[in-house]
Formats: structure tokens, C-alpha cells, sequence
């Protein structure tokens, strides 16, 4: 990277594997966050990359002209930040337990929490400092160069499934590093361009080698994850780990793991011995030891999962979803089919005998029930009792969703849906306002009278039979409550007198909401209004949302501090985030414009941080929402995300070699123009073409989305750089504008995910859609 | 013979008339004279505990009469009769005074009554059920901290407190059936031998819930033919039970 001629091929090499790192990273990152510290935090991860690139473009901006003079020198020193960086936020966590949730109120968690983020947001920073620099020095050749920054970011997102799907997290994490720096030898040793960082490069690369030789500690978790409390109790140890793009699977075995959902009061005994399945260090499942399961028949009979195999003990069963309920044993010895995404936990069925004559087949479960074409007796929809956060997508749980599970029933089918009850009700209410409106789609007048609910203390089942319920199988849900102590909370003829007897909440709150939504008897509890009932479908897969912000002060003056604890925390957190970011971002920008030299051209300040933070935010919103989406089509969020992120990424790094060199009305119809086209393609395919679809094989699905989305991101890609040629006569303003763009994909990160809960997918399309529009008015304009 | 019946009788006697004494709540109990931290806890008493509604004599009585602050460590003595929650090591904490009043209100104890504690912890807890009934069996898994409340509470001067180094999910099936159970630890369901080893008629209370988080406070009442029912009290945040390691 010499003088100021063009950059050499050495240079896009590098520049592609750097982007190739740092999106490896970033991926990488976002699940040892997940596994080691609260779950909330783990977007955090693509914020701190974000921030990273905003903050190396207003670095860049105000070292001016030193950026260029400076050379391969700067260049590969960011690029040897960057891997440090790396090797640093992988191994300080192992010194720095952090509680992320009480730095709300404890300072000290508060500093050791942000120093951990600041860590982590190093390696960014002095990566995106290197790619930045390139763009700069080389304004020329943007179009280029950008493009293999993007295709190297593509790369990048395909580089963690094989290292996740082969080594454990704290391996993966390092192996990056080594990527790189072997990169940076490779690069300043081989021309002899830089050789003293060369050797620097090569020195830390063979010191890491050695490292992961020598054997890496496991990661350090946070004590409120799950793992750590198991492995906190007596005569805990570990009876294997096995690595999984989905999630690290741990196997826990101490004599003190209990695990009893649903659990009858009148059960006189310990709880059988169970390994604990503990996916990404904090949810736990349950597996029988091996030859326990037959020992322990008496105690899953005293379980509310009992209920559906009495009321169906033959005929065809599908299970959708792993959980934390365990079946009857031999219950699955019939003609059964087991759903599960996630092919770690399967493979560990299958090696326990877990459900030995049972079909395990691993995909999405909404995309099972779409693609079968056969019919079931009994449909449990297990995984619903697992619980979610209010961000999570879950396309089993909507409307649609419903609609496919309930087609899919046999004319005596049975569709069962566990969940875990809170106090005040929440997911509850919602489920039964979607049922409802399930049910009367599909014709049921009188939606009671084919509907069960029965619950244990902490749990309930709710049933959906195909037909109205016969008397024979009303005694029978009464015998079993009776037997069990178990409430009856809906149940065709139910008096009020018959509800509430054992597990004694102050009022009947589920029996009164559900009279008041299924039959409009009576009128909702006040406590069933706290929360939203807004009904979800496919456009807003957010079940496990339930905060409704007009009922937040009814709420916390009903419950005072204890309300707090019913709050949707990862919306709160996303707006907590979105809140920094904004405030970050604007001040970060405004930074250097005392720097940048005055600027009478076509493009003046004020039309670069409109044009390029329109970019950025309409770029991120329309990825974040083709991500959300794509995870109906591709049965796994992993697979989506290394789906959507790698066709975005390389499909607008190739648009880019073709953007127009010209700036004139023509030029920015040329860039604009097909955009509006392609995403309007994409929408259309996604929205009406692919959900008829998902009956094809999952690679047909994965293809359909590819199709959908490569046309949009190849003309996505022309923008930007194309923005970035009308500033080539001012260095500093391009830099400024690459972190400009850094910055409005921070900001639209939690933007889009909070508009995609509240407004639905729709919307955030319909904003990525009106950024480009308002990037093409600017440019029009100013050109 | 006769000699042999009238001594046996006299002894029979005073055996009765020990086990009457001692079913009146006899049994030596400690008597608190010291004046350090009085205002504190009788502050305690009114605004926190009285002033949030518990009505029960012997409980506002027994807390108004230990002093909560020989039973936290010694450099948050100054502290004890805050409102609050307070760390006592080993990863476990003395419950702010409050939640102490408002479980053993619920138990609705009587003097005679035999009561289990699973989760010693400091034995404050303990200390509070034993002014009330006859005789308190508590289990701690932890045995550094069974060690140390056994020694505070014989200090104290409580005779009718037994603490056992075990796990608590077990209960303690030798000494039981028991009138009352109070769990003060986290549990994620109610443990089977424990609701085993209430009486009918008995009451337990216990925080069931996620760990980490908060759990309800659940009222567990057994009634005489042995049919048992739970009510949801209010949310609560403990420590997990069965933790031994730290």
C-alpha cells in the first residue's frame, strides 16, 4: 500500500479478510455474550461492532491527511489492534465476573460491565480503522474496494457456522485472531511491505497456535445463568459438551438437579434423577439417565402431561419442540414423530435411547406442520412451554401458525399447548385471545366448547380438541384434576364453584378471562387487561411480547416495585440501547465538523449525513427484517442469519464493482430506481410467494430466499459507494461519511427490532424503503 | 411392688407435669436484656413490619424482642434492622425483616407446635419460630453456616432449636410430622418429602420460582384428609435452595 497509485491486489486481499474477521467476530461474539452473560446483552455485540465502524470514520475524519500519510503503517497497526482486541475480549471475561443486571443499581458492576463492552468494541474499532483508511487513501477506488469489503463480510458470516459447528465457543473466539494475524504475516512479510508488523503478525499468530494447543479454559459464566447454578450444587459435573452452530449443549448430572413441571401436590416422593441438557448455558431440559425412564412410569403419570396421553393413548403423535416437560415413558412408543431445530439436542435423544421408536426429525416445527401431509391425534406444541422474550420470533405461535398445527389434526385430534403461568397472568390471556380468533377463522362458532385448560400451581395445558367434547372425555379431564389436584380453569359447562379449588389464585382470573374472551360472559379481570392481547400472526411473530406501554403506570401502581418484574426487559433494553446509541451517534458526528474543510460542492454537510445515515439505517432495517422473516423459510435463526447476512453482504459487495461512475439525473436513476424495484421483488416474494411455499425441501425454501433477497442486495450495493465518489475530492468528508453510515446502522439496529414488535415486519420494510427514498431525493437534488 | 408403683407414679408425675410445661411453651427461652439497637427494632417493628399489616402478637412480639443484629455479621451490625435484605456470606442472605414477620404470620404457629426451617442461614428465622413454638428443627446445606447459627443461637441462649447439615429438599423425616414448614429458599416446586412431612392440618410456606429472579411466596395448606392446596401470597426474591458450593 504504497504511494497513491492504485491499491494492489495484496491490498484487496487484506482488506476482504479483515472484513472476513470482523464479521466472524462479530457472529462469534454475539453467542459467547449469549452463553456467558444475560441474554439481553447479546445484540450488544453487533452494537459495539457498529459503533466501532462509526467511531473509526470520525477517528479517520479527524486525523485528516495523516491518515493517508501514514500508510501501510496505520493500516496494518489497526489491523494488530483489531487482533488483540480479539484475543483481550476473549480472555478478560475469565478475570471479570460481571452481574449485567445489577449494574441498574450497582456502579461497580456498571464499570466492570462497560470496561468488558470497551474491550470488546476495541478489535472493531482498530479493524474498521484499517478499512476505513483504504477508502480514503484510495478514492478511486471505492467502488472496488468496497466491494470486497462486502464480499469478505459475507464470507465472514459463513466463517462462524463452520467453527461453531466444530469447536467450542472460547476456540472459535481465538481462532479469528489467528485468521487474521496469519492475514497481516502473510501481508507485510511476503512483499516485504511492512515486515517488522509482518513478523508481529506472525509472532502472535504462532503464540495463539500454541495457546489452543496447550487447551483453552472454558468461558466464565455470569451466576445467573443457569449453568453456573447447577454447577453450584452438590456433586455437579459435567457429562459431556458438545459444540452446535444452534447453541453449546452442555450435560449436567448431580443427584440435587430436580425437575418437575407440572408436578401433582399429591406426588409423596423425591423426584427421579435426571441429567440436566443445558442449551447455551441457560435453558434446561430435561434427559432421563440412561435406564431410569421405565423406573419412573408412577411419576410422569403425576405430571399434567399425563392428561393428552389419557385422553389419546393410540393414534399418530407429533411433538413440536424440545421442553422441559418429560413424557411418559413408552408414551412415544407409538406412531410419533419428534420436531426439533436444534440437531445437537437429537443427536443427544438419540444416543440416550430417549425416545427410542420415535421419529426425531430435525427442523422448524412451523415448518413441519406446513410440509406434512400427515395427519395427527395428538399435536403437542412442547416447546411453547420453554417461554420466550418479547423480541424473540416465533412463527409457531401466530395465527397462521396455529392454523397450520390445527389443520394438521386428525378429525379426533387433540392440539396441546403447555405453558408456564405467571402472577398477574400474561402470555396466558394472549394465547387464549389467539385461540379464539384461530378457532373462528376456521369456523368454530362457539370456540368454548371445544377448549380445555387445566393447571398444576406453576403450569397449565391448554387443549384444543377438533371436536366439541364428548361427556366421556369431560369425566375424564375431571377425574384426572380430581386425582391430581389439579384446576379445571376452562372446560365446556364449567361452574365457577369448580374452579379455583386447589391452586387457590385470589379470583378465578383464567376462568372469568376466558368466559369473558371465548363465550363474552362476564367481563375481563382487571389484572388480564395489564398485558397485550394483541393477536399475533406471521407480520408480527412476537408471542412472548406482552407489555403494553399504556398499561405501564396502571400496572406499577397495582404491583408497585413487583411490577417491574412483569416488564418485557429485552424491549426496555433495546430501548435503552437504541436511547445511547442515538445520543452516541450524534454527538460522535457532530465531532468533526470543526476538522473537515469547508465544503461549497454539490454534496454539503448537511446532505452527507442525510444521505449516508439514510443509507445506513435504510440497509440495516432492511436486513434486520429480511433476517426476521427468513426465519419461517430457513428453520433455524442461525441458518437465516448466515443466510440473510451473507447474500446481503456479498450481494451488495457485488453490486458495488457496478456502480455508475457518472453523477449526473441519470446516474442517480440508475442507482435508485432498481432498488425501489428490487425491494418492492423481494417483499413480494417473502410476503405472498414464499409462505405457499414452505411445503418444498428446505433447500428449495433457502434458494426462494436467496432469489428474494440477491436482486435487492446487489442494487442495495451501489449506493453508498456511489456517494462516496462524489465526495473523492474531499478525504476527510469521505471518511466522515463512512462513519456516518457506521453510526445510523447502530442506531437502526434497536430501531428496527422495536418497530418490528410494536408495527410489524410491514413497517420496517415500508422505512427501509422510505430511507432510499429520501437517499435518492438528496441525491437528485444535489446532483 | 408397691413401692416400685408409687415411685413410678411419682415419676409419671413429674413427667406429665414437664411434658404439660413444656406443651405451654415451656421450655427455657432466652430473655434479651440488652438495650443496644432496642429503638432500631422497636422502629423496625412499627414501620415495617406493623406498619405493613401483620397483626400476629407472637411474631411482632418475638421480633421485637431478638436481636437481629448478633445475628448478621458483625460489619453490618449497623445495618441490621434496615429494610432490606442483607448478605451473610457463602452466597446467602438474612431476608429483610418483613418477609421474616410476614412467613411466620402465615403459619399461623401455635405455642405447641413443632415446626421445620429448611435454610438456617444466620438462624434468625429460627430464632423468631422458636419465641413462638415449642420446638424448631432447621436444616442448613451449607456447613459453615449451620456450624455458626448453632453457635449464635446457643449464645443466645435457645434450647429448643436443633440445626442439621443436610440437604433441606429431603426434610428431616425423624423428627416430623411437623405442625408448620417454612422453606427459606428458592425452590422450583414444592418438595414432595416435605409436603410428606407435614401434618394434615399443617401449613408450609415456600418461594417457588426461577432462580435468579423473583418467586412467589406460596401458602401450602394440608387439610385433615390430607387434600393440599396452595395460594399464591405475593412475589418474593430468595437464594435457590440446594446450593452447596462457593
Amino acid at each position: 500500500m504504497k504511494g497513491e497509485g492504485a491499491p494492489r491486489l495484496a491490498d484487496y486481499l487484506l482488506v476482504g479478510v479483515a472484513s472476513a474477521a470482523v464479521l466472524s467476530f462479530e457472529i462469534i461474539l454475539l453467542r459467547v455474550f449469549s452463553f456467558s452473560q444475560w441474554h439481553h446483552f447479546a445484540s450488544l455485540a453487533v452494537a459495539l461492532a457498529l459503533l466501532g465502524f462509526g467511531v473509526a470514520g470520525t477517528l479517520l475524519t479527524l486525523l485528516g491527511q495523516k491518515a493517508v500519510q501514514w500508510g501501510d503503517r496505520l493500516f496494518i497497526s489497526g489491523l494488530l489492534l483489531g487482533a488483540g482486541g480479539m484475543v483481550a475480549a476473549s480472555q478478560l471475561p475469565r478475570w471479570i465476573l460481571v452481574r449485567p443486571l445489577f449494574a441498574l443499581w450497582d456502579v461497580g458492576e456498571l464499570l466492570k460491565l462497560l470496561l468488558l463492552d470497551f474491550i470488546a468494541f476495541v478489535p472493531f474499532l482498530g479493524l474498521a480503522v484499517s478499512i476505513g483508511q483504504v477508502f480514503v487513501r484510495w478514492p478511486k477506488a471505492t467502488s472496488r474496494l468496497y466491494g470486497v469489503n462486502l464480499l469478505g463480510s459475507g464470507l465472514g458470516c459463513l466463517l462462524p457456522v463452520i467453527l461453531l459447528a466444530t469447536f467450542y465457543l472460547e476456540v472459535a473466539l481465538l481462532l479469528v485472531p489467528v485468521f487474521l494475524l496469519m492475514g497481516i504475516a502473510v501481508f507485510g512479510l511476503a512483499g516485504a511491505r511492512a515486515p517488522r508488523l509482518g513478523l508481529v503478525g506472525l509472532g502472535g499468530c504462532l503464540l495463539l497456535v500454541l495457546v489452543l494447543v496447550a487447551g483453552v479454559a472454558p468461558l466464565r459464566l455470569s451466576d445467573f445463568k443457569q449453568l453456573a447454578y447447577l454447577m453450584d450444587l452438590p456433586d455437579a459435573r459435567i457429562v459431556s459438551r458438545l459444540a452446535g452452530i444452534e447453541a453449546d449443549v452442555t450435560v449436567v448430572r448431580s443427584d440435587s438437579i430436580r425437575i418437575g413441571r407440572g408436578l401433582s401436590v399429591q406426588w409423596p416422593h423425591p423426584l427421579p434423577p435426571v441429567d440436566a441438557v443445558v442449551l447455551e448455558a441457560d435453558t434446561v431440559i430435561p434427559l432421563w439417565r440412561p435406564g431410569e425412564a421405565a423406573r419412573h412410569a408412577d411419576y410422569t403419570r403425576s405430571t399434567l402431561m399425563a392428561l393428552p396421553f389419557l385422553l389419546r393413548p393410540s393414534g399418530p403423535l407429533a411433538v413440536l419442540g424440545a421442553s422441559d416437560w418429560i413424557f411418559p415413558p413408552g408414551d412415544l412408543d407409538r406412531e410419533s414423530v419428534l420436531v426439533e431445530n436444534n440437531g445437537t439436542l437429537l443427536k443427544l435423544y438419540k444416543e440416550r435411547a430417549m425416545y427410542p421408536l420415535a421419529q426425531l426429525v430435525q427442523t422448524d416445527p412451523r415448518r413441519y406442520v406446513e410440509k406434512t401431509g400427515n395427519t395427527f391425534s395428538l399435536i403437542l406444541l412442547a416447546g411453547a412451554s420453554m417461554g420466550g422474550e418479547a423480541v424473540d420470533v416465533d412463527y409457531l405461535l401466530t395465527v397462521e401458525g396455529l392454523e397450520a398445527c390445527y389443520s394438521a389434526l386428525g378429525d379426533d385430534g387433540v392440539m396441546v399447548i403447555p405453558l408456564h403461568l405467571s402472577n398477574p397472568p400474561r402470555n396466558a390471556i394472549r394465547l387464549l385471545e389467539l385461540l379464539r380468533t384461530v378457532l373462528l377463522r376456521l369456523g368454530h362458532e362457539n370456540p368454548l366448547a371445544s377448549m380445555a385448560m387445566i393447571r398444576s400451581m406453576e403450569d397449565a395445558l391448554i387443549l384444543v380438541f377438533r371436536e366439541t367434547l364428548t361427556p366421556p372425555e369431560l369425566e375424564e379431564i375431571r377425574d384426572f384434576c380430581q386425582q391430581g389436584s389439579y384446576d379445571t380453569s376452562i372446560l365446556p359447562g364449567l361452574s365457577v364453584g369448580e374452579t379455583n379449588r386447589f391452586h387457590i389464585l385470589e379470583q378465578p382470573v383464567y376462568h372469568a378471562a376466558a368466559m369473558a374472551l371465548l363465550s363474552g360472559e362476564g367481563s375481563l379481570p382487571v389484572e388480564a387487561d395489564w398485558y397485550s392481547r394483541d393477536v399475533p400472526t406471521d407480520d408480527r411473530p412476537h408471542f412472548w411480547k406482552t407489555m403494553r406501554w399504556s398499561k405501564l403506570p396502571d400496572l406499577l401502581n397495582a404491583l408497585g416495585r413487583n411490577g417491574l418484574i412483569w416488564l418485557d426487559w429485552s424491549i426496555l433494553v433495546s430501548v435503552v440501547k437504541f436511547i445511547v446509541a442515538a445520543v452516541l451517534a450524534g454527538l460522535l458526528i457532530l465531532l468533526p465538523l470543526g476538522r473537515l474543510p469547508c465544503r461549497q460542492a454539490t454534496f454539503g454537510p448537511m446532505a452527507i449525513v442525510t444521505y449516508f445515515a439514510a443509507l445506513g439505517m435504510g440497509f440495516l432495517s432492511l436486513e434486520m427484517v429480511a433476517f426476521q422473516r427468513s426465519m419461517l423459510f430457513a428453520g433455524h435463526p442461525v441458518i437465516a442469519a448466515a443466510l440473510v447476512f451473507f447474500v446481503f453482504l456479498a450481494g451488495a459487495g457485488w453490486g458495488s464493482f457496478s456502480t455508475p461512475r457518472s453523477s449526473g439525473t441519470a446516474a442517480v436513476a440508475r442507482v435508485f430506481l432498481p432498488i425501489m424495484g428490487c425491494v418492492f421483488w423481494g417483499w413480494a416474494i417473502l410476503e405472498w410467494v414464499a409462505p405457499p411455499m414452505l411445503k418444498i425441501s428446505g433447500a428449495g425454501c433457502l434458494g426462494l430466499v436467496a432469489v428474494a433477497l440477491g436482486p435487492m442486495a446487489y442494487t442495495l450495493g451501489r449506493a453508498f459507494p456511489w456517494g462516496l465518489r462524489q465526495l473523492r475530492d474531499s478525504r476527510p468528508h469521505i471518511a466522515w461519511a463512512w462513519g456516518i453510515n457506521g453510526f445510523a446502522s447502530v442506531v437502526a439496529a434497536p430501531l428496527a427490532v422495536l418497530m418490528a414488535v410494536h408495527l410489524g415486519q410491514g413497517v420496517v420494510w415500508g422505512m427501509g424503503i422510505g430511507c432510499y427514498l429520501v437517499a435518492g431525493w438528496i441525491a437528485l437534488k444535489k446532483t | 411392688m408397691l413401692l416400685e408403683n408409687s415411685s413410678m407414679r411419682k415419676y409419671y408425675f413429674i413427667l406429665l407435669i414437664l411434658l404439660f410445661w413444656f406443651s405451654l411453651g415451656g421450655v427455657p427461652k432466652p430473655d434479651f436484656h440488652g438495650e443496644a439497637f432496642k429503638a432500631e427494632r422497636e422502629d423496625m417493628v412499627t414501620r415495617q413490619i406493623e406498619g405493613r399489616g401483620v397483626r400476629d402478637r407472637a411474631v411482632l412480639g418475638a421480633m421485637r424482642a431478638i436481636p437481629r443484629h448478633l445475628l448478621v455479621p458483625r460489619h453490618l451490625e449497623r445495618s441490621a434492622y434496615a429494610d432490606r435484605p442483607l448478605p451473610i456470606g457463602h452466597g446467602q442472605t438474612i431476608s429483610q425483616p418483613y418477609i421474616v414477620a410476614r412467613m411466620t404470620e402465615l403459619l399461623e404457629l401455635k405455642p405447641g407446635d413443632v415446626v421445620l426451617e429448611v435454610g438456617t442461614g444466620s438462624g434468625y428465622q429460627a430464632a423468631v419460630l422458636a419465641m413462638i413454638v415449642r420446638k424448631v428443627v432447621s436444616i442448613e446445606i451449607i456447613a459453615a453456616l449451620s456450624r455458626s447459627a448453632r453457635e449464635d443461637l446457643a449464645d443466645l441462649g435457645f434450647g429448643n432449636i436443633t440445626i442439621h447439615h443436610k440437604d433441606g429438599y429431603f426434610g428431616h423425616e425423624s423428627d416430623g410430622p411437623y405442625d408448620a414448614i417454612i422453606v427459606t429458599a428458592a425452590a422450583k416446586h414444592i418438595p414432595p418429602p416435605l409436603l410428606a412431612q407435614l401434618k394434615p392440618g399443617g401449613r408450609m410456606v415456600i418461594p417457588v420460582g426461577a432462580t435468579g429472579w423473583t418467586q412467589n411466596l406460596i401458602l401450602v395448606e394440608k387439610d385433615r384428609d390430607g387434600v393440599v392446596t396452595t395460594r399464591n401470597m405475593l412475589p418474593v426474591r430468595f437464594v435457590p435452595l440446594t446450593r452447596e458450593k462457593r
